[in-house]
């Protein structure tokens, strides 16, 4: 009885340890947000109706140039610093277009009566050479922190968001829905052509020889399949998740380090 | 005769099996060999970034603050002494490496001596030119240390598949990884 009271303190502490532990990794990379969203915020700086409106905003940039802007709000940076922290969360989440690197992070972690607020602005891969780090800088400077010292928040994040969506712009500016929808249609519409080129020459060729009709039939079938596909899918691609509003998940880009930040 | 050729297919069979896991294993280290040497251009090339801001840096600076003549010639003598050395990237000994990053160390640490002065020049501080190129070497350490990371992992991910059978059949040599030296731990924190 004794003995198995003795290792009760072991084994509590083995799991505070690993609460702690566990805590402490969250608060250094938070987990990738799902559903995906690209308002992430964890430090309840915004209104719901402000996070509601600055997804919108994010959302739109993410559908009419592929650009990602991600809004990651934290309490605690867990003894990182805020560059490493912004970096990790570039590149674990994926922020951004695999082909472009086209994402951006803005880390916020709001000012408390002990500890100085810190701002983080990471630029993907493919955006650096828009967005150098001396102009995230002033966009800090400038933008952001004489809004966030008075405790407005959402007003610096949108101005930021301003300036780097037009200079995101300016670098990488590709149409999501319009670019999907349109290379898919044109890749069944060629498929149909093909298709339906080898089947009447099959056909004809049957009906020289008078021999079976049962190909006749299937190739008859066939294309018509496929125009019906093709008709489906042009109207699905239009109406397909990402002009509902909603996000459609991060691309998987890459982050090098770019970037600037500030503190107040 | 049927059943000797039966066993005659199957080993044939289970020979090519072999044949084809070998050259998938030596195909596998090759490119992640290749992966070692790829990042490492990365690497090489954001402390070129960085060389490449130095005198811009060092001349913005002398502007405001000319009689600290001494922090500008350690800057400049360790820019010249890191820029010097060329690694071969395919033969990264880890001698080599630690060279290479102690010279790339003592320009860390020149320009951390550097970007303190301003502190004793407010008109410097307040200087739009000098807080670009300050954003633009933080960028750029922030660089060097991902792409650091990312080389030790490469070098790591490769190690771990050479010392692994089958892969420590072909007898590859282990690359080099980066190590905190004591020149990177002197570095003087600079806030920002």
């Amino acid at each position: 009885m004794n003995k198995k009271l003795s290792f009760y303190p072991i084994k509590t502490s083995f799991i505070v340890l690993f609460v702690v532990f566990s805590s402490v990794i969250f608060a250094q990379i938070p987990e990738k947000p799902n559903p995906p969203r690209l308002v992430n915020d964890y430090a309840a700086i915004f209104t719901p109706q402000q996070v509601a409106d600055l997804e919108q905003y994010l959302v739109m940039i993410d559908d009419s140039t592929s650009n990602q802007i991600t809004v990651v709000t934290l309490t605690d940076l867990g003894g990182y610093d805020k560059a490493y922290v912004a970096q990790q969360i570039g590149q674990t989440w994926g922020v951004g277009g695999k082909e472009y690197n086209n994402g951006i992070v803005i880390l916020i972690k709001p000012k408390t009566d002990r500890e100085k607020g810190e701002v983080f602005i990471a630029t993907g891969y493919g955006l650096e050479g828009a967005i150098p780090d001396a102009i995230c800088n002033r966009i800090i400077d400038q933008q952001m922190i004489p809004y966030f010292k008075q405790n407005d928040y959402y007003s610096g994040t949108v101005a930021a968001v301003n300036y780097l969506y037009s200079l995101a712009k300016g670098e990488i500016d590709i149409d999501r829905e319009k670019s999907n929808g349109g290379l898919v249609k044109l890749i069944l519409f060629i498929i149909f052509i093909i298709v339906l080129i080898v089947f009447m020459s099959k056909k004809s060729n049957n009906h020289d020889d008078n021999s079976n009709g049962h190909t006749t039939y299937g190739g008859g079938i066939l294309p018509w399949i496929l125009l019906g596909s093709l008709g489906s899918s042009g109207g699905s691609g239009s109406s397909g998740g990402f002009s509902g509003g909603s996000f459609g998940g991060f691309g998987g880009g890459g982050f090098g380090g770019g970037g600037a930040g500030g503190s107040w | 005769m049927k059943k000797s050729l039966i066993t005659l297919l199957a080993i044939l069979g289970i020979i090519g099996v072999l044949v084809f896991y070998i050259i998938g294993t030596y195909n596998r280290l090759v490119r992640l060999d290749e992966a070692v040497t790829a990042s490492w251009a990365q690497v090489d090339n954001v402390y070129k970034r960085r060389a490449d801001l130095i005198p811009n840096l060092v001349s913005t600076v002398q502007g405001y603050a000319k009689h600290e003549s001494g922090t500008f010639q350690a800057v400049v003598e360790a820019r010249a002494k890191a820029t010097q050395i060329t690694v071969d990237p395919s033969n990264l000994t880890a001698e080599k490496l630690k060279e290479y990053q102690a010279a790339q160390g003592q320009v860390s640490s020149a320009l951390g001596k550097l970007m303190m002065i301003q502190e004793n020049y407010p008109d410097l501080k307040a200087n739009q030119n000098f807080l670009d190129l300050q954003a633009q070497l933080e960028g750029t350490e922030n660089r060097i240390a991902t792409e650091r990371m990312n080389f030790n992992k490469a070098a790591q991910d490769f190690n771990t598949a050479i010392r692994r059978f089958p892969g420590m059949l072909f007898g590859f040599d282990k690359r080099a990884y980066f190590e905190a030296t004591e020149a990177d731990k002197e570095t003087p924190k600079v806030q920002f």
